[in-house]
C-alpha cells in the first residue's frame, strides 16, 4: 500500500506516489535553483512544468491513475538531467548561473536521519569530516567519560538541523547537487527503504502514517505521536546506556585482565600479585604440567566466554549488529560450560593433593653458653623482597624458589638445662607419605650467628619444582629455667601466641628481656607500673561508658513526653 | 575526449537553426517541436529545448502566443518574427558554408577521420 498525493502540474490534477512526489519535487527545486539567475528563468520552469504534465497525462489512464516514482523517472529521463538544460545556453546569460554557488558544491552540517543511533549527529559529523561515523561515536563515548559528552551531543542534536531533503543530504556529503547525484541517491533511499519494508514492516507504515497526519495537518494526533516518538526515543536511549555499560564493564574487565597479564599490577584476592603471579601460583598447587594447562585453559573459557558476550550484547545494542548466530552464541555457552568442567576437574584434583596432612620435624640443641640470648629476623636479601611488598604479601617469587611467611615461634621451657631449637614443618599431601615428602622439601633458616645471639627467617622457602601444599613452619625454642631471651622488635613478625606469666599479647613481648621461671616465662625488665596503669585505663572506660548509658537512660523520658505534648497536642484529643 | 558530448554540441550547434526552420514551416507548441527534433534525432533530452525557446523568444526572434486546447489547459504557440526570419536566413547561409567547409576538410585524403 502506497499514500497518494494530489498535485497541480501545469494546470492538471494527478494522483502521485509520495516517493515519485519527492523526485519530482527535488527536480524541480533544483530547476528553479538552477534557473534562478537567468533571464526568464520562471518561464523555463513553468514550461518543463507543462511538458511533464502532458507526458504524466499519456502515462495515466483510467487503469492506472496514479504516477509511480518509475514513471517520474522516465520523464526525468526523457526531459535530461537539469545540467542538460543548461549546455544549449550561450556564454553570456545561463553560463554565469552555473557559477552561481547555490549550485556549487558546499558541504553543510546536517543530521543524518538515514544513519542514526540518537539523532544523526555523529553520523552527521563524520559525513561533514568524510570519515567513519564509529570513529565519531567512538569519540562522543569517549567525550561522555571526559564528563561533557551528552551535553555536547544534545546541544548539537538542537543545534544541527536535519537532512530532509534528498539536496541537503547531498550537501551533508559534499556532493554536487545535480540531478544524476540524485538520483543515485534517491534510488540508494528506495532500495533501503525496500529493505526497511521487508524487515520492519510496521515502522514504515508507522512512519508512513505519521507522515500523512502531517500533511492532513491533524495537529492533535501529530502531538500525539511527538510524544510516542520522544517515548520510543527515550526507551532506545536507556537501551543504549545499558549498552555502554555492558560495553564499559566488558572493556574494563578485559583491560584490567590485560593490564595485569602485561604490567603484574592486578590487586589479586587482596595482594599485590600480577597475573603471572596467578599462573605461578596455578603450577604451584597443581600436579603437573597438563594439570596446570586444564585449570588455565578452564578458567580462561570461563571468564572470557561470557566476557565476550557482554561486551557483543553491548556492541549490539548500540551499534544495531545483527543477532550473534546460533552457531556462535552456543559455541561460547559450550566453551564456558567445557571451561566450567575443566575448572571443576582440575579443582577436584587440587583437592585430592590437600587430602592427607603431615609433619617432618628436626631437632637440634644450641650450643649457648651465656645467660641471655638475643632474638632477630634474618634479614637477607629474601627478607628484603617481603619488605619491599611492605609484608602485605605472605609470598614471593624468587630466584631460588617461591617463599612464603607462615612461619610461627615460640618459647617453651626446655625439661633440662639444654637449650634446643624444635623445628616441625606441616604440609598436605594426597596422602601421608607425600604430605611428609612435602614438608621435608621445605627449606628453613635459624642461624646461631655469634654466641647469644640468633637470628630467625621469617619466611620458608620452597625450592623450584616443589607443590605449595600449604606448608607451614611451627619454630619452638626451648628454654632452660633461669635462662633468659630477649625478643627483639622485628621478631613480632614471628612470635606467635607465646605463653607467659604477664599474659602480654605478642606484640607487647617485643623489645623486652623474658626469663624462663617455674611459673613460665617472666617480664624481666617490664616496669611493675604497667600493668597498674593497664588495669585503671580499663576501670576508666568502664566507668566511661557507664556516665554515657546514664546519661541516654536521663535523656529518654525527659524529652519524648515534652515533645509529644508540644507538638501533636491533638494527638490526645482525638484518641 | 568525450565522443558522445562532441556529439552533442554539434547538433547542438545547430538546434537554433533547425527550431527556427521549423516555425517557419508553421506555428508550432513545444512539444511539436521536441517531437520533430526527437524524430530527426536532433535532440535527446527534451529538457535541452526549454532555455533554448526562452532565450530565443527573449532575442525576440520567436513569439509566442496561448491557444485552447481540446484536451486540457491552454497551449503555447509559438511562432517565428521577421527578425527571426532574417536571422535564419542568416543561419542557413551559415550552415551551407560550414557544410562545405566540412566536406573539403574531411575528404583530404590523408585524413583519417
Amino acid at each position: 500500500m502506497n499514500k497518494t498525493l494530489n498535485i497541480n502540474l501545469g494546470g492538471l490534477i494527478f494522483h502521485i506516489d509520495e516517493d515519485a512526489y519527492r523526485t519530482l519535487e527535488h527536480y524541480l527545486s533544483v530547476l528553479k535553483r538552477q534557473f534562478a539567475n537567468t533571464e526568464g528563468g520562471d518561464e523555463i520552469v513553468r514550461d518543463v512544468e507543462v511538458r511533464i504534465a502532458e507526458l504524466f497525462r499519456e502515462k495515466t489512464t483510467k487503469a492506472k491513475e496514479v504516477i509511480s516514482s518509475a514513471d517520474v523517472e522516465e520523464v526525468i529521463g526523457i526531459l535530461g538531467k537539469p545540467e542538460d538544460y543548461l549546455d544549449a545556453e550561450d556564454e553570456t546569460g545561463a553560463h554565469r548561473a552555473y557559477e552561481e554557488p547555490v549550485y556549487t558544491t558546499r558541504k553543510r552540517i546536517f543530521r543524518d536521519p538515514d544513519d542514526r543511533i540518537l539523532g544523526g549527529v555523529a553520523s552527521g559529523l563524520a559525513a561533514y569530516f568524510n570519515i567513519d561515523p564509529l570513529w565519531m561515536r567512538i569519540l562522543f563515548v569517549a567525550l561522555i567519560f571526559a564528563g561533557f559528552g551528552i551535553l555536547f551531543y544534545f546541544i548539537l542534536w538542537l543545534v544541527v538541523p536535519k537532512a530532509s531533503t534528498t539536496a541537503e543530504k547531498l550537501q551533508m556529503r559534499g556532493e554536487s547537487v545535480n540531478i544524476s547525484n540524485i538520483e543515485r541517491s534517491i534510488r540508494e533511499e528506495m532500495g533501503s527503504v525496500g529493505e526497511n519494508v521487508k524487515n520492519f514492516g510496521k515502522k514504515a507504515s508507522q512512519y508512513d502514517y505519521r507522515k500523512t497526519t502531517r500533511n492532513a495537518g491533524n495537529s492533535l494526533r501529530e502531538i500525539g505521536d511527538f510524544i510516542i516518538d520522544a517515548l520510543k526515543l527515550i526507551f532506545r536511549f536507556i537501551l543504549k546506556l545499558i549498552g555502554f555499560f555492558f560495553i564499559f564493564v566488558g572493556f574494563i574487565v578485559l583491560f584490567a585482565l590485560v593490564a595485569a597479564l602485561f604490567t603484574g599490577s592486578f590487586h589479586l584476592m587482596g595482594s599485590d600479585q600480577g597475573i603471572y603471579d596467578l599462573f605461578e601460583f596455578f603450577s604451584l598447587v597443581t600436579v603437573n604440567n597438563s594439570h596446570y594447562h586444564l585449570l588455565l585453559i578452564g578458567l580462561g573459557l570461563l571468564v572470557l566466554a561470557p566476557l565476550t558476550l557482554i561486551v557483543y550484547l553491548g556492541v549490539r545494542i548500540i551499534f544495531k549488529l545483527e543477532r550473534l548466530g546460533s552457531p556462535a552464541r552456543n559455541g561460547l555457552i559450550l566453551a564456558a560450560v567445557v571451561g566450567f568442567v575443566m575448572l571443576l576437574v582440575s579443582g577436584v584434583r587440587i583437592a585430592t593433593e590437600f587430602d592427607d596432612r603431615s609433619f617432618y620435624t628436626t631437632e637440634r640443641e644450641l650450643s649457648v653458653t651465656t645467660d641471655r640470648v638475643e632474638l632477630h629476623l634474618n634479614k637477607d636479601d629474601i627478607y628484603q623482597v617481603f619488605e619491599d611488598y611492605d609484608f602485605s604479601t605472605s609470598w614471593v617469587q624468587v630466584e631460588e624458589g617461591n617463599a612464603f611467611t607462615s612461619v610461627k615461634f615460640d618459647i617453651q621451657a626446655s625439661p633440662d638445662t639444654i637449650m634446643r631449637l624444635k623445628t616441625t614443618v606441616e604440609a598436605w599431601g594426597s596422602n601421608r607419605r607425600i604430605a611428609r615428602n612435602n614438608a621435608e622439601s621445605v627449606r628453613y633458616k635459624s642461624a646461631e650467628v655469634a654466641d647469644g645471639l640468633m637470628l630467625f627467617s621469617p619466611y620458608y622457602l620452597l625450592p623450584k619444582g616443589v607443590p605449595f601444599r600449604d606448608q607451614e613452619v611451627d619454630v619452638i625454642l626451648y628454654l632452660p629455667i633461669g635462662k633468659s631471651v630477649y625478643l627483639g622488635q622485628d621478631m613480632a613478625d614471628i612470635i606467635y601466641d607465646i605463653q607467659n606469666v604477664e599474659n602480654y599479647w605478642d606484640f607487647d613481648m617485643i623489645d623486652h628481656e623474658w626469663i624462663m621461671t617455674e611459673r613460665g616465662l617472666e617480664c624481666a625488665d617490664c616496669l611493675e607500673a604497667r600493668s597498674f596503669e593497664e588495669e585503671e585505663e580499663v576501670e576508666a572506660e568502664q566507668t566511661d561508658t557507664v556516665e554515657e548509658m546514664s546519661l541516654q537512660l536521663s535523656a529518654t523520658p525527659v524529652s519524648n513526653p515534652s515533645s509529644l505534648s508540644l507538638t501533636n497536642p491533638s494527638l490526645f484529643i482525638t484518641i | 575526449m568525450n565522443i558522445e558530448n562532441t556529439k552533442a554540441q554539434m547538433r547542438k550547434g545547430v538546434l537554433e537553426l533547425c527550431i527556427l526552420a521549423l516555425l517557419q514551416r508553421q506555428d508550432a507548441y513545444a512539444s511539436d517541436i521536441i517531437e520533430h527534433l526527437k524524430k530527426a534525432r536532433m535532440i535527446i533530452v527534451e529538457g535541452t529545448l526549454y532555455p533554448l525557446l526562452t532565450r530565443l523568444k527573449n532575442a525576440d526572434l520567436l513569439a509566442y502566443r496561448w491557444e485552447e486546447s481540446k484536451s486540457g489547459p491552454p497551449r503555447k504557440y509559438y511562432s517565428l518574427t521577421d527578425k527571426g526570419e532574417t536571422v535564419l536566413n542568416e543561419l542557413h547561409t551559415t550552415w551551407n558554408d560550414l557544410v562545405q567547409a566540412v566536406e573539403k576538410t574531411t575528404q583530404k585524403p590523408n585524413s583519417h577521420e
